[in-house]
Parts: C-alpha cells; structure tokens; sequence
C-alpha cells in the first residue's frame, strides 16, 4: 500500500470512528400543521413556539427571499427606529408578500417567545458607506430619525454599498429598510430594486426585491453569529420628476433597523468594547484608534477583513523581491508621492515571481520593512535572517507579511499579485483611504492580536511551514485572492508615473552604444517602433513605454531618467544612460516625425 | 412539483447528521443540525425555493459547526471513546485536532469519495480551496503516519 493510501484508509478509518457514534438526525414531525424539529429525546426546543406561531406565517407564502412591504403608520415607524425600544417585530416579520399587511396582521403572526428577535441597532459599532453625497451621512440611518438618512453620491445607488460592524457578535434575524417618508421625496430618489444582503457567516448572500413603495420593507436572513452585515444595491428605481421638479441623482434610505440577537454564549476576548460609531466614506474602513474588534470566524485566532487597492505602478521587470533596498525604493517612492501614507507601515507591488515561500514582514515603522526570503533564512543571509531577528529583539509586533499569492515554478516570471497582511490599526485604514495612488493589489486584513507571532515565532527556521501555517491559519489558499469574498470596498485607481520620463536634453553626433549586460545576452533593437502618432516626441516615448508595459513583445526599457538627445540629422533619441557615460547606453529610443505625428522608428536596449 | 422542505430535510438528514458529527464531535451533532433547522425556519426562508438546496444545508451545518467551535475554542473536539475505537488513537486525534474546514474537506474527500468541485461547493469555496484544504491536512496527518512508523 502505497502512503498515500494508507493515509487515507487510515483517515477514513477515522472518520468511520467519528459516524459509528454520530447520532440519528433529528426528527421531524408534522403537529398542527407544522413542521417543528425535535432532540434526540423528543423535547422540543426552545424556538418550537416560534416556530408553531411561524408555521402561520410560512403557510402564507414561503419564497426564498423575503421581502415585505408592510405599511406602517408613521408613529409606529418612528417608535420603532428607536435604539431603546427592542423587539417590535410587527414590523418585520411577516411574509414574503407584495401585499400590504396591516399591523393587526402581523402581530398575530409574529413569534412570541424568549428568542424572538429584538432590535439589535443599537449595538452598530461602525457603519461604512462606499459612497455618500454630503450631508447625508451614513449615520442618519442609525440615529432613530425617519427625516435624517443617507444619500448615496449620485451614482444612481448602483453597487452602493452599506456596511454596518458590531461590536459583539450577533444573529440576525432580519433587517428593515426605511424609505423617505415623504411621497414626493421618495419618488424623486432612487430606491432600491435588488438587494444583496450578506453576513460574514459565509452563508450564501441572500438577494431580495424590494417594490417601489414608500413603506418599510423587511429583509430576513439566516445568519450565524456574526460581527458584520453588508447590504449591496444590485439595481435602483430610477429616480423621476414629481410635479415638475426634477429628479435627484441619488439612491436614499431614511433608517435601517437590524433585528436579532447579540450572541452571549460566545464572547470572544478578543472583542472590542468600543460602541464608538466611526462613519467612512469612499474606501474608508471603519476603525478605531488602534485595532478593530476581532472575530474568529475560523479555528485559529485569525480573522480578516480587507479592502483592496488595485493599482499599478511598475515593480520594474527583473526585480527580485529580495533585493531590499530596491524595496525600500519604491516605498520611498511611493511614500514620496502620497505623503500621507509614510508612516503607513508598508505595502507591495506586483513582483518578480520568486519561490513561493517567500514573504516580506512588515515592521512597526516606516523604515522596518524586513524580506525574508526561504533561502535567505535558511542560508542565515545576513540581511534578512538579522533584520528579522532585529525585529524580534526589538520587540516589534510586526504589522503584517507579504506573500506572493501564485505559485511559482523557479523560472524568474512575474507574478500578478502579493498579499499584504497587515494588522488593521488606524494607520493602515488610512493608508487605506488616502492612497490614491499606490502600487499593487494591496489587501488590508484584520487580525487578531495574537497575530503571526504564533507560527513565525515557533518555528522560525522552516520559512516553508511558517507559510503553510500562516496559510492554513487564514483558511486561505495560494493564488486565490478572490477566496476571500467580496472586499467591503475596491479602488482601482489608474497608473502614476512617479519619476521623471525626460529629464534632459543634449546634443549628439551620433546615437550612444548600447552596452552588453551578459555575454550571452546581447542588445537587441528593432528598426520599427508601435507605429502610432503622437503630437510630442515625448508623447511618443511615453505610449512607446506603455505599449511595452502592456506586453508587447519588448524588452524592458527604464521607465525614467531619458535625456532627449539632438542628433545632427534633425532626428531625437531619448536615451537613457550608462554611468554618465554620453557614449554608451542602456537603451534608446528613437523618434521622428511622419504623417500621422511622431512615432517611433527605431530602439535598442541591453534588454536586462 | 417540487420537494418539500419536509421531504427535502428527509433527503438530506443523514448526510447532515455524519457531516455535523465530523465536524464537532457525536455528541453535539443532532444540536447543529437542529439549530440549522430552527434558524432556517425562524427567518421564513424555504427550502423549496433553492436550486440546490444540498449546498445550502450542506454549509450551514458548517457554519454553525464553526460557530460553535468558535465559542469553544479551548475545548477539544468532543471526545470519542465510548467504545473501542477502529483507527489507530494517534490517527484519530489528527483528525480531531485538524481545524474544522480542513477535517471537512479531508471527510468529504476521503470518506464520502467527492471530487474537489462537488467538495468545494458544499463548502462554499472553490474546487482549488478544497483541494488545499486536503493536501495541508494531509500533510500533517503524514507527518503522524511518518512519526509513527
């Protein structure tokens, strides 16, 4: 037998250990009408009542999704949105109907026992918004007040997105939706149409619709525990003119209630107390001074929430992620061009494939951004193997590691993404917010306090079970980014040049050597440029250099530091130099006028 | 005409009973399933509306099973020592000790005989994810085998 499947036979044997003693599925019984679940012993549990007053309900109208459009009057509506006044569930629970209910209707429908679900609004610690027309914070939603909402930014509410994060866990057992009182108002919004309703339990997201009606709708949910709850606009009501006055742009909700149960049989010491409400706006993750509050979705003390920063400035081809000071380079850089973020602990950028143990660690400050590669560890290289241990010594909690998401071959190709997992502290959701401008997919997570010291700091000399540990701790596979769920916001911000494409110009009698970089590896050119017309010579090297980066069939070229040189015949090279040397080069580009503009008509490059 | 929730919880509870007594022990099984139900029934959703509604039970129990390690993290997988047990003590204390998404998908693997896309849909994640969630378990169980021999 081979090990492997002795493995499994053995596992399996295991597992055949587990089912020899697994219990008889509950039963199930038909009483009135109903079906309720029993225990083993036949007692009914506590939900039962609820469950025998619902059965009224279910035989109603069970649809997948439950969408109401209740009319409440307008004082029970306003008493309800009141954070102190839990369990008015008439609001809420009835069935999937189109057809108005009236409150008689629904109280006598709704479950009446110790688990019924109360208004668990008041235990919001952050809601987040993706976006938010001035004035109509996304705290108007929470705050009691039916005349006080939030407005989406003129996106028509399309992919709006409202995220709302308690401060313990909870169960939720369904969400009420308040439009704007007033007819008029309502009418000239957008209002939601379908309704994307998720948790973090990893329950399949529940999609509702709701109707163009200007009264409470109630969304209800299967949740388990759960610290967070995401509602995404898929598609809006237009907005439209009422009585000659013209439309509104936006998407506008007046109040959202959450109603369930906070969780009290699973506190987590890790969760924060804090019942501060921090409203963001745009790619802002909610946070407080210092870490969020922590849930463990998983067995290990690890959690995660992220946002993602899509963006794209160069790594430049050929780097190698262990070259730290070409790291902390481009940090500089991009520290450089978003001041904001230079104490923002660090970040990646799209990397030269590397082994796929490889990761960065992320010290506490600007200037502690530590690689560790699995050779350079295992071979004690000095730089890395130090500054790691100069972490340590130093007691510095690092912030966050890096990993390259694909795995490799060890050919030196490129990868497309690197993870960054990052502690997520005031700082980091600043970064989050302020860059516009950055480098990679970025991911910001959420950890736990306990944080990677656990696998790091145990088995520092096997880089390749740190990773798998780390891995195996999020729950999160190589080279699926995407396995994490939707991010609570995404920017995909255009590419910045952040260095100076031409930075001289000079005269020249003839073109510069290009130098050999190997001696197998000699120059290569070409006496044909992308044969597109731009209006400058520098406009041309610049969509020259783009098409390049897009992949075409180039060779690497720098992507700065080019002196405009003059050549006798009229014609313009940019050339980038060699050591100062006017004589040689590591490329040039040649550029000349034609019909259609300037256009590249000639390069070479040392191609390394 | 479609199955009823009735009739679609009969299908399925079996298999929801083994999975949920993999996941957190014999003993607490019939209490996730049955929380799974009675919260399925609370929020009004039905069974019958879903297209597959296999999947859906399938990670709930998972899910509530979580939750429910969650909330007992420094406890151990529920014991299983009633009688004498098949698989070699150590073997099955790997098992034990392997989290839970992972011991799910080794089950759903190995024991049930699933290809890893039909695994990663009933645990929600992608063929790729079920399929690492196995090659790490198995690595750690090889290491016990190793140790062993």
């Amino acid at each position: 037998m081979t090990n492997d499947n002795k493995l499994i036979q053995e596992t399996r044997s295991a597992f055949d250990d587990f089912l020899d003693q697994a219990p008889l599925a509950p039963e199930w019984e038909r009483a009135s009408g109903q079906i309720v679940p029993l225990t083993r012993s036949g007692r009914r549990r506590g939900p039962i009542a609820a469950l025998v007053a619902m059965g009224a309900v279910l035989a109603v109208g069970i649809g997948l999704l439950m969408v109401v459009g209740g009319p409440l009057n307008e004082q029970a509506s306003s008493d309800n949105t009141s954070e102190n006044t839990p369990g008015v569930t008439q609001t809420a629970v009835v069935p999937a109907t189109t057809v108005p209910v009236s409150e008689s209707e629904t109280t006598v429908a709704a479950p009446v026992s110790d688990t019924e679900p109360v208004e668990i609004t008041h235990l919001v610690s952050a809601a987040t918004a993706s976006s938010t027309l001035a004035g109509h914070d996304v705290l108007g939603l929470l705050d009691g007040d039916l005349d006080r909402g939030w407005k989406d930014a003129g996106l028509g509410g399309v992919d709006a997105e409202l995220r709302f994060e308690f401060d313990v866990p909870v169960t939720i057992d369904h969400v009420v939706i308040h439009p704007l009182r007033d007819e008029d108002r309502f009418l000239r919004n957008f209002w939601i149409q379908d309704l994307e309703v998720s948790t973090q339990d990893d329950g399949s997201p529940v999609e509702v619709r709701l109707e163009r009606v200007n009264e409470p709708h109630a969304v209800g949910l299967v949740s388990a525990a759960t610290t967070t709850l995401r509602l995404r606009v898929l598609t809006t009501y237009p907005a439209r003119p009422v009585n000659d006055r013209p439309p509104f742009n936006e998407l506008a909700i007046a109040e959202i209630q959450i109603f369930g149960h906070p969780v009290d049989d699973s506190p987590s010491p890790e969760v924060a107390t804090t019942t501060t409400i921090v409203a963001s706006q745009g790619a802002a993750l909610p946070t407080t001074p210092g870490d969020l509050p922590f849930d463990a979705r998983a067995d290990a003390d690890w959690t995660w929430d992220w946002a993602e920063q899509v963006a794209s400035i160069e790594a430049g081809e050929g780097d190698r992620l262990n070259d730290l000071d070409g790291v902390r380079q481009k940090l500089a850089r991009v520290q450089e061009m978003v001041p904001d973020i230079g104490a923002a602990t660090g970040l990646m950028y799209r990397s030269t494939e590397w082994y796929e143990d490889a990761f960065f660690l992320l010290g506490d400050g600007s200037d502690t951004m530590v690689y560790i590669g699995w050779n350079e560890l295992e071979s004690t290289n000095p730089i890395s193997a130090d500054s790691w241990k100069e972490l340590n010594s130093q007691g510095i909690d690092p912030v966050g590691i890096v990993l390259p998401l694909l795995d490799t071959s060890m050919d030196q190709g490129t990868t497309d993404d690197v993870l960054v997992l990052m502690r997520m502290t005031d700082r980091a959701a600043d970064f989050v917010a302020d860059t516009a401008t950055i480098v990679a997919t970025v991911r910001f997570f959420q950890l736990a306090d306990s944080y990677a010291a656990l696998p790091i700091q145990q088995r520092s000399d096997d880089m390749g079970r740190i990773t798998d540990a780390v891995f195996a701790a999020l729950d999160l596979p190589k080279g699926e980014p995407g396995e994490l769920g939707p991010p609570i916001s995404t920017t995909v911000v255009p590419r910045v040049d952040i260095a100076t494409l031409v930075t001289g110009s000079a005269q020249g009698e003839r073109l510069p050597t290009v130098v050999v970089c190997a001696p197998d590896h000699p120059p290569i050119g070409d006496r044909s440029g992308d044969g597109v017309g731009y209006e400058t010579p520098i406009a041309a090297l610049a969509g020259f250099l783009d098409g390049a980066r897009q992949g075409a069939d180039y060779l690497p070229f720098p992507r700065s530091d080019y002196t405009e040189l003059h050549l006798p015949d009229g014609s313009i090279a940019f050339v980038h130099p060699f050591d100062d040397d006017p004589a040689l080069a590591v490329a040039w580009i040649a550029v000349a006028e034609s019909p259609t503009g300037w256009t590249v008509d000639a390069w070479k490059s040392a191609g390394c | 005409m479609g199955m009823t929730d009735e009739e679609i919880y009969l299908k399925h509870r079996d298999e929801l009973a083994r999975y949920a007594a993999v996941l957190v022990g014999p003993s607490e099984a019939d209490d996730v399933v049955s929380a799974v139900v009675t919260r399925l029934y609370r929020s009004k959703r039905s069974l019958e509306g879903l297209e597959s509604p296999r999947p859906y039970l399938m990670r709930a129990v998972l899910n509530e099973s979580l939750n429910r390690r969650k909330a007992r993290r420094d406890q151990p997988l529920t014991e299983i020592a009633v009688h004498p047990v098949k698989s070699r003590p150590e073997v099955l204390e790997a098992v034990k000790a392997l989290p839970a998404k992972q011991r799910a998908a080794v089950y759903l693997t190995f024991w049930c005989g699933m290809p890893s896309d039909e695994v990663g849909e009933l645990m929600g994640c992608r063929p790729a994810t079920a399929r690492r969630y196995v090659h790490i378990a198995k690595k750690k169980l090889a290491e016990v085998l190793n140790n062993d021999e």
